[in-house]
């Protein structure tokens, strides 16, 4: 197996695992889902400061740079 | 002499009650709708730049000023919470278990390269923004989550 399609095997598999947690928060309520889980990142101003600043270092990084 | 406001506002008393609440419900769509307008527009604006260029630069900074702006009024607004109970760990746990497994693979494969055997995150999504469509699809998303940080 080349390095390109084991990391991209590792990425898929990443992916799914956050899909099954996802899954997992909605069917059974155990765990908090990704929208619940950065909401409550957020509550506290240093939370809320981290979380801002990844948003917007996510848009200059992805369409300006 | 009387002003022309105090005129006016003797000739009609303020609303209360029931409609009140539809003038201040109706001020709120308008604002949502000004501010959907404007995302979309800058969505639109920004699927026909491309990377390392001025408007790509202008049309993200203009995003980040208008959340800026948003979350300095809203923080205004924002009622100081009452101190919760500390969450259970177990809650976000798993979240915070897969976000710092991300952050290491994708630190392993940006250190690793080259970056077409080591492909990093960003990769992927620079080939998905790639076409205008889907770079205007993936900003309006990108707005939708800052707005949605704004109103939490």
């Amino acid at each position: 197996m080349s390095d390109r399609l084991a990391t991209i095997v590792v990425w898929v598999a990443l992916a799914l695992v956050a899909l099954g947690l996802e899954a997992v928060a909605v069917a059974t309520h155990r765990l908090a889902g990704i929208g619940a889980a950065l909401g409550r990142l957020a509550r506290p101003p240093a939370g809320r400061l981290v979380v801002a600043l990844g948003w917007m270092w996510l848009g200059w990084h992805v369409f300006a740079r | 002499m009387r002003n022309k406001s105090a005129l006016f506002s003797a000739a009609r008393p303020a609303p209360t009650g029931a409609a009140r609440r539809t003038i201040e419900h109706n001020a709120r769509v308008r604002r949502r709708l000004g501010l959907v307008g404007f995302g979309g527009a800058l969505a639109v604006g920004a699927s026909f730049t491309t990377p390392f260029t001025t408007g790509a630069e202008i049309a993200t900074a203009l995003a980040i000023g208008a959340f800026l702006a948003a979350e300095l009024v809203a923080a205004r607004r924002r009622p100081r919470a009452p101190r919760e109970a500390p969450p259970r760990w177990r809650a976000g746990a798993a979240w915070g278990a897969l976000g710092g497994t991300v952050l290491a693979f994708e630190l392993w494969n940006y250190f690793a390269g080259p970056r077409a055997a080591h492909p990093t995150l960003s990769y992927f999504l620079s080939a998905v923004a790639g076409q205008p469509w889907s770079r205007g699809i993936m900003f309006a998303a990108w707005l939708a989550l800052g707005g949605w940080l704004v109103s939490r």
